[in-house]
């Protein structure tokens, strides 16, 4: 038995599951984290370092990784990757600029070894913006169809009206649970 | 809070040292022990970092100082798992070694938790079908005055909803983008020498790779990275943020146009007019208490709000 299996292994016993939320700058990976923990969502600042909320969802505990864009941390978030049981990806719908940006940032990012057999939520975010993209689109731009080696799910969503965010929550949660609880 | 994250650093610290001791003590303990041990170290690995995780939301959000400490300990936690590992691996025969439990097979399957994208077979979608018309830009322009207006808004649209806007690649350029389009997010790069003026936007202000320019600009978030020697005349709603700048000075948006319009266009980007956040600069490469070197507050002398009105009254036709 390896050194994960004992840490995953322990986290069982209390139905532990983390995920990372992960993106390009400004996607609103904060506002998301911080909706869904009910919190104050206006005056939102640029994430320093980094955020954790742990939830109750389901029955399962959620520790949620925020993890700013900030260079010199960049390095430091890799070392939770191996623990890491699912991904959550935001991209901001309304940013057509840098879709190309985040496609490439996105699929780089699945070829991590330590992230393999996590879980992917892509959650389109800021539909309330009239000039967003439809979810359909993002996973075209973002070539989701490609991707074979991670179970993944899209779904439209707003940090600002809260729309499907626990949706999201529920189907990572669910699709992470039938993968490692279940199994025994 | 001062004292709760004290008190946690503390405990933290004596958990720590004791786990390392154990850890340098491991090839002292017989080898029938060996697993039990390891386990046991492993747990406490575990339960120290998941305080850690408890801990961390309840420190204060922009104690950057203590997220920074924190930061360093996981990964001194880290480290100590790694060298367990390969420990691990020396000590305990290889053969109860196995990753192939890991790995959950590659399997590929998209299962969208709403309905799913009718597949279609009938009409054949070619490649991505993304539409230009949400944004404008200016970019590679030189010595130019730039105006918002004299862009032409794509076939179709009323401009009522908000664009992004890109400007990339201007050197000694008055960029003014005042105009009845309402804007989203503000794209900034490589600009020299540049002057420019936005209003009150709905998005963030997004700047990289600038020198010697002067900006004037109204956002919910500012975000500005590799950069430096620039004047900011800045309204923003939260504390905006620098990184691997210097020679940043900031002073408060100023009144650019008649109060009644200004109010407006701050109603319309739902900005809060009376909270300004732009002497709360973080700045990402400088985590102490004291003053950043790399950025200040400008002096009254050294604010000029002939700057936006020379700009502005050119537009006014
Ligand atoms: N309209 C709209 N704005 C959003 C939404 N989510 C986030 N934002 C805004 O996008 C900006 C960046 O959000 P933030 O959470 O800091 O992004 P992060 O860098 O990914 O953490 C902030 O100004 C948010 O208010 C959304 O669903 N709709
Ligand atoms: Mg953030």
């Amino acid at each position: 038995m390896g050194l994960l299996t004992i840490l995953k292994k322990n986290r069982q016993k209390e139905k532990e599951i983390r995920l990372l939320m992960l993106g390009l700058d400004n996607a609103g990976k904060t506002t998301i984290l911080k909706r869904i923990n009910g919190e104050d969502i206006d005056t939102i600042s640029p994430t320093l370092g980094f955020n954790i909320k742990t939830l109750e969802h389901k029955g399962f505990k959620m520790n949620i990784w925020d993890v700013g864009g900030q260079k010199s941390i960049r390095s430091y978030w890799r070392n939770y990757f191996e623990q890491t049981d699912g991904l959550v990806w935001v991209v901001d719908s309304a940013d057509r600029l840098r879709l190309e940006d985040c496609k490439k940032e996105l699929h780089e990012l699945l070829l991590e070894e330590r992230l393999s057999g996590a879980s992917l939520l892509v959650f389109a975010n800021k539909q309330d913006l009239p000039g967003a993209l439809s979810d359909d689109q993002i996973r075209e731009a973002l070539s989701l169809d490609d991707i074979q080696t991670h179970h993944w799910a899209i779904l439209a969503c707003s940090a600002k009206s809260g729309a499907n965010l626990l949706k999201g929550m529920d189907w990572i949660v669910g699709d992470i649970g039938s993968r490692i609880y279940l199994l025994d | 809070m001062a004292d709760a994250s004290r008190e946690f650093r503390a405990t933290f610290d004596v958990e720590k040292q004791s786990i390392e001791d154990a850890l340098v003590g491991l090839d002292k303990v017989p080898k029938s022990n060996v697993q039990a041990s390891i386990d046991n170290l492993v747990q406490r690995i575990h339960a120290l970092e998941k305080t850690v995780t408890e801990k961390i939301s309840i420190l204060p959000p922009y104690d950057a100082r203590m997220c920074m400490e924190v930061q360093i300990k996981l990964l001194s936690i880290k480290s100590m798992a790694e060298t367990l590992s390969q420990l691990r691996t020396k000590l305990v025969p290889k053969a109860k070694f196995s990753f192939k439990s890991r790995k959950t097979p590659a399997t590929g399957i998209s299962s969208p938790p709403t309905t799913p994208a009718p597949k279609s077979t009938v009409s054949h979608k070619s490649s991505p079908t993304i539409d230009q018309t949400h944004f404008m830009k200016f970019e590679d322009r030189a010595d130019d005055y730039l105006f918002i207006g004299s862009l032409s808004l794509p076939l179709g649209d009323d401009g009522t909803t908000a664009k992004d806007v890109a400007l990339t690649n201007l050197q000694n350029c008055t960029v003014n983008l005042v105009h009845d389009i309402p804007l989203g997010a503000i794209h900034i790069r490589n600009l020299k020498q540049c002057t420019l003026v936005i209003p009150p936007v709905s998005g963030s202000i997004l700047l990289h790779d600038c020198e010697g320019c002067t900006l004037i600009g109204a956002c919910h978030q500012s975000r500005m990275h590799t950069s430096s020697n620039m004047d900011i005349y800045l309204h923003v709603t939260s504390e905006p943020i620098i990184e691997d700048c210097t020679d940043m000075r900031f002073a408060p948006y100023g009144q650019i146009l008649p109060a009644e319009q200004l109010d407006r266009l701050f109603e319309a980007a739902q900005l809060n007019p009376s909270n300004n956040y732009f002497d709360k600069v973080k700045d990402f490469n400088w985590l102490k208490q004291q003053q950043s070197p790399n950025w200040r507050l400008m002096d009254a002398s050294e604010i000029k709000p002939e700057i936006a009105q020379r700009i502005l009254t050119r537009d006014r036709v």
